[in-house]
């Protein structure tokens, strides 16, 4: 199971009105009949956290990972905090020159099979 | 076939004859099957060699054809290789005079693999048509390349009108994409993006523009925009890439890793991280892959530009993945507490297996909270010792009760102690006290967690069975009425209450007073619900209506009975069975007989067979002497009838189960010998035929069913059925004989008839002497009744738990009785000589 901390977006030292609150949220926001398997990680989670005695299970007794995960999303912030950047013309270049070579993978089975209409050369070369 | 008819196999041998001329020496119809067969064997350079040979020889069309297609079967498994550059070479030896490729999907990709964008769009340019085609998935491909600033070379433009028309849109394209990416208001962005039509195929830029200017405000509507954009354009990985933009932290986190370098950056600018911490989350991912080792050393390298705590942090909840970074870990960030250092030491353990190690290390951490002021400490402590239980009832080396004594229970009482409001530990406790028949402490806890937490139902439920079993059936009644007060509905403590009452009623039968089990039966009634009535309550009232007040009303109470018990067999079994406990004598109960000897014709079928193992397998019918027997005599051989009827192995061992608790060993043979052939590898059956073999005594095993065993418990482990597994380790224990058991080693009496050890009678009975004053305390705690069953306990897990349990109790009621003597009231002994049993104390 993936760390309940992470799955909840909640801080270890979360209380139990913090992780109820954000776990009515969670599932307003991905109700099972929407995302099913979101919502079941979400109940697991929350079921795992919804007292102090699981929260400190999960923190003495896994190894967890969850300050790892905190210092990633630190990574995640902005440089300046509310300002969003602008993507470059030559990133988007990029990201079309690679889907541009995925959908036509020729590694890919049966993606890169069939020839175009209009297209097919008569193979007397 | 011989190797003659085999086109391959004889160019083969050709070859090694003659690796210069093969063509010389066979006919070219026998090459021309044999590189069709390499073909179809993917051996597609041998199969191009072929051709290539026959078409020198003479350039039939069909040959022609046969080459390219061995052609473009070498470019795909060169390209599945990852040689795409290889690949291109092959294929360029597939183009038609007209530069047509073959496979000109193939053929694209490997341009475009090559990073020979313009060659590929002017390819697109000249033989499909164009961006605005009826071509979707070429127009998406040439609209994705365009926009990239791919333009094509002067040689492959055709002035087709197809072209001019999506000039404009292209135009319009590049005008909203300059304006988004130049940092251009919203409405400048969208009114470029009108000129572009959703039929066209520039629309993925249109949707993935507009999501990213509705952006995170409207989550919800611009993942619906980048959902029309198809898994298969050319746009799919922009499309990823903007959603991963948009995705909250958390969810960005969990995608990271699938996004490509490209994606990543796109997600970098859009959300305006630094370079530095792009490189960070990079080289953090990287590093994950490979493992923890890895990760902390990546982490370290991070340490000056991330946050201390933070580093740090990370880097201990890695160690237990990679122990052997703690002294760097330690160098680096100074020496662990003791509580970490232990903690960590655990884990490490646990990941190796060494659960002494890991046990004795978390008993080091609770020795370290004990130390600290922390208002957290004794709730951490108490989830350490709930581990411990853990892995002291899933490690065998943790659970060697001999040496080391009933280490659950202690854990469990360490815990509780730390966290006395933790509910489940606390009915765990219960549990496993009721389970080893430790009736003192089960009936302590009983009543702590009764004091603790008086409005839980799975409380009252266990304190009603502790109350029951201790007779006390007014106190079990208080319990009953408390846990229907919280819950109306629960039918179990209903039923119990009556069970216990009509058991009781049985006993006023038995002492010939119908008056008191009478009104004993009305207080049963009290618990019945209206719309559920008791069947076996019905019986009741109906027998002893029949001794009272004989007539229509208490025949009618009884049929009525008979019917809610299922009817049939089972039903008139269950009448006898009444009657049998509320002490009618053979006489009186010759109705009932004939009227079940009535149901006995024929062979029952499976839920005849089902209905009256259910009913003898009812505690009433193990805990009255004489009773599973007599059952047997009525019953026995109608029931080996049903043994033909097709059963399932759980079927099987349910029915098995309830006979060897019964000592039917015969019947259950029959139902044995009724296994069908087919079935007969089946690990249930072959456990229950050598139980029946042996008569439940794993002392009766010969060596050739020693080694069955072994292997029925091998193939059970494989399949993971825990619970035969476990049965056939109580078999193997002799648990159910009641003859050694798993209990602590050390001398055993013989009461079968031998002669026992007089020096160790002699030894025991000098220790009893000295008990004594125990057993004055103990009937002062529990009253006399509870110190019989202490003390039943005790000598069960004795030298002299292979005396017969009458004797062994008969036994134990003398020392009650000697113990307590002095304090019993006059009107409360019976006589002398024999000790007195025990009385009910029903109104405790």
């Amino acid at each position: 199971m993936n760390d309940p901390f992470f799955v909840l977006g909640v801080s270890e030292s979360a209380d139990d009105d913090e992780v109820k609150r954000r776990y009515l949220a969670l599932v307003r926001a991905f109700p099972p009949e929407r995302d099913p398997e979101r919502f079941q990680a979400i109940r697991a989670a929350f079921e795992v956290l919804r007292t102090a005695r699981g929260r400190l299970e999960q923190r003495l007794l896994r190894s967890g990972g969850s300050a790892l995960r905190r210092l990633k999303l630190s990574c995640l912030e902005p440089a300046t905090p509310g300002v969003t950047g602008r993507v470059s013309r030559a990133t988007v270049a990029a990201l079309l020159l690679e889907g541009a070579a995925a959908c036509v993978d020729p590694a890919r089975d049966g993606k890169a099979g069939g020839p175009p209409r209009g297209m097919t050369g008569s193979g007397e070369g | 076939m011989g190797d003659e008819s085999d086109p391959v196999k004889r160019v083969d041998a050709m070859k090694k004859k003659s690796s210069s001329a093969p063509a010389g020496t066979a006919s070219p119809e026998t090459l021309a099957a044999a590189g069709a067969a390499f073909v179809g064997q993917g051996r597609f350079k041998e199969a191009v060699e072929q051709f290539k040979s026959l078409v020198r020889l003479d350039p039939r069309p069909e040959w022609k054809r046969s080459l390219v297609d061995a052609y473009v079967g070498r470019a795909r498994a060169l390209a599945g290789k990852g040689m795409v550059k290889e690949a291109l070479i092959v294929l360029e030896n597939t183009i038609a005079a007209n530069g047509v490729a073959h496979d000109p999907w193939l053929y694209l990709g490997c341009l475009i693999r090559q990073g020979h964008h313009q060659k590929a769009l002017a390819y697109c340019l000249r033989h499909g048509g164009e961006a605005g085609s009826d071509d979707g998935r070429l127009a998406d491909l040439l609209a994705a390349l365009r926009l990239a600033g791919q333009s094509p070379p002067a040689a492959g433009r055709e002035d087709n009108g197809k072209s001019k028309a999506a000039e404009p849109v292209l135009r319009c394209a590049e005008q909203a994409l300059a304006a988004w990416s130049g940092g251009r208001s919203d409405a400048e962005v969208d009114q470029a993006l009108q000129g572009i039509s959703l039929r066209s195929a520039f629309k993925p830029l249109r949707l993935i523009l507009k999501s990213q200017i509705a952006g995170a405000d409207n989550r919800e509507n611009s993942r619906k925009l980048l959902g029309m954009i198809p898994a298969e354009s050319a746009f799919a990985g922009w499309r990823r890439a903007a959603l991963a933009a948009l995705a909250g932290s958390d969810d960005l986190l969990a995608e990271w890793g699938g996004l490509s370098p490209a994606q990543r950056r796109y997600v970098a600018e859009a959300r305006g991280l630094s370079a530095d911490s792009l490189r960070c989350l990079d080289e953090l991912e990287q590093a994950g892959r490979i493992g923890p080792a890895a990760l902390f050393t990546a982490l370290l390298k991070r340490a000056d530009s991330l946050p201390a705590a933070a580093v740090r942090a990370g880097c201990l909840e890695l160690v237990p993945g990679a122990p052997d970074r703690l002294p760097q870990f330690e160098a680096r960030f100074g020496v662990l507490a003791p509580l970490d250092r232990h903690r960590v030491q655990a884990l490490v353990a646990e990941a190796r297996g060494a659960w002494r190690e890991a046990e004795r290390h978390w008993l080091d951490v609770v020795a370290a909270l004990d130390r600290q002021a922390d208002p957290e400490a004794p709730l951490a402590k108490a989830v350490i010792y709930r581990h411990l239980v853990r892995l002291v009832r899933t490690h065998e080396e943790l659970s060697d009760e001999d040496f080391r004594g009933d280490l659950v229970a202690k854990y469990l009482e360490d815990g509780l102690t730390a966290d006395p409001e933790d509910l489940e530990g606390t009915l765990d406790l219960i549990g496993h006290y009721h389970e080893r028949g430790e009736t003192r402490d089960w009936n302590q806890w009983v009543d702590r967690a009764v004091q603790r937490f008086p409005r839980d139902s799975t409380v009252l439920m266990a304190a009603i069975e502790a109350a029951a079993e201790r007779n006390a059936y007014k106190k079990a009644a208080t319990f009953a009425k408390k846990l229907l007060e919280i819950d109306p509905i629960n039918q179990q403590a209903r039923r119990r209450m009556i069970e216990l009452r009509v058991a009781h009623a049985r006993k006023q039968m038995r002492s010939d007073r119908p008056d008191l089990a009478w009104k004993e039966l009305a207080q049963a009634a009290e618990w019945e619900r209206p719309d559920a009535p008791s069947g076996p309550l019905r019986i009741a009232q109906g027998l002893v209506g029949q001794r009272l007040h004989p007539g229509a009303g208490s025949d009618a109470r009884l049929a009525e009975g008979v019917r809610l018990s299922g009817d049939g067999v089972a039903g008139r079994l269950r009448a006898a069975l009444e009657a049998r406990l509320m002490g009618w004598s053979d006489r009186t109960l010759a109705p009932l007989l004939k009227d079940l000897q009535k149901g006995l014709k024929g062979s029952p079928d499976k839920d005849q067979v089902l209905a009256v193992i259910g009913l003898l397998g009812q505690r009433e019918v193990r805990a009255t002497k004489g009773t599973a027997a007599q059952l047997l005599d009525w019953v026995g051989s109608w029931l080996a009838q049903g043994a033909g009827n097709a059963w399932s192995p759980a079927e099987f061992q349910s029915i098995a189960e309830t006979l060897v608790a019964l000592k039917a060993y015969e019947i259950l043979a029959t139902f044995v010998r009724h296994v069908p052939r087919q079935d007969a590898g089946e690990p249930v059956y072959r456990f229950y035929r050598i139980v029946a073999r042996t008569e439940g005594r794993a002392d009766r095993l010969d060596d050739r069913e020693d080694e069955e065993l072994m292997e029925i418990l091998d193939q059970v482990v494989a399949r993971q059925d825990f619970i035969l597994s476990n049965r056939i380790t109580r078999y193997l224990d002799d648990d159910e004989t009641g003859v050694g058991g798993s209990g602590g080693g050390g001398p055993r009496f013989s009461f079968d008839g031998g002669e026992p050890d007089v020096g160790l009678l002699l030894e025991f009975a000098q220790g009893l002497e000295a008990m004594l004053g125990d057993v004055s305390e103990m009937v002062a705690e529990l009253g006399r009744e509870g110190a019989v069953e202490t003390l039943m306990q005790k000598f069960g897990k004795s030298p002299l738990k292979t005396m017969p349990e009458d004797l062994r109790r008969q036994l134990c009621e003398a020392m009650v009785e000697k113990a307590s003597a002095p304090k019993v009231r006059p009107g409360r002994r019976r006589g002398r000589g024999r000790p007195a049993r025990p009385e009910i104390d029903f109104d405790e």
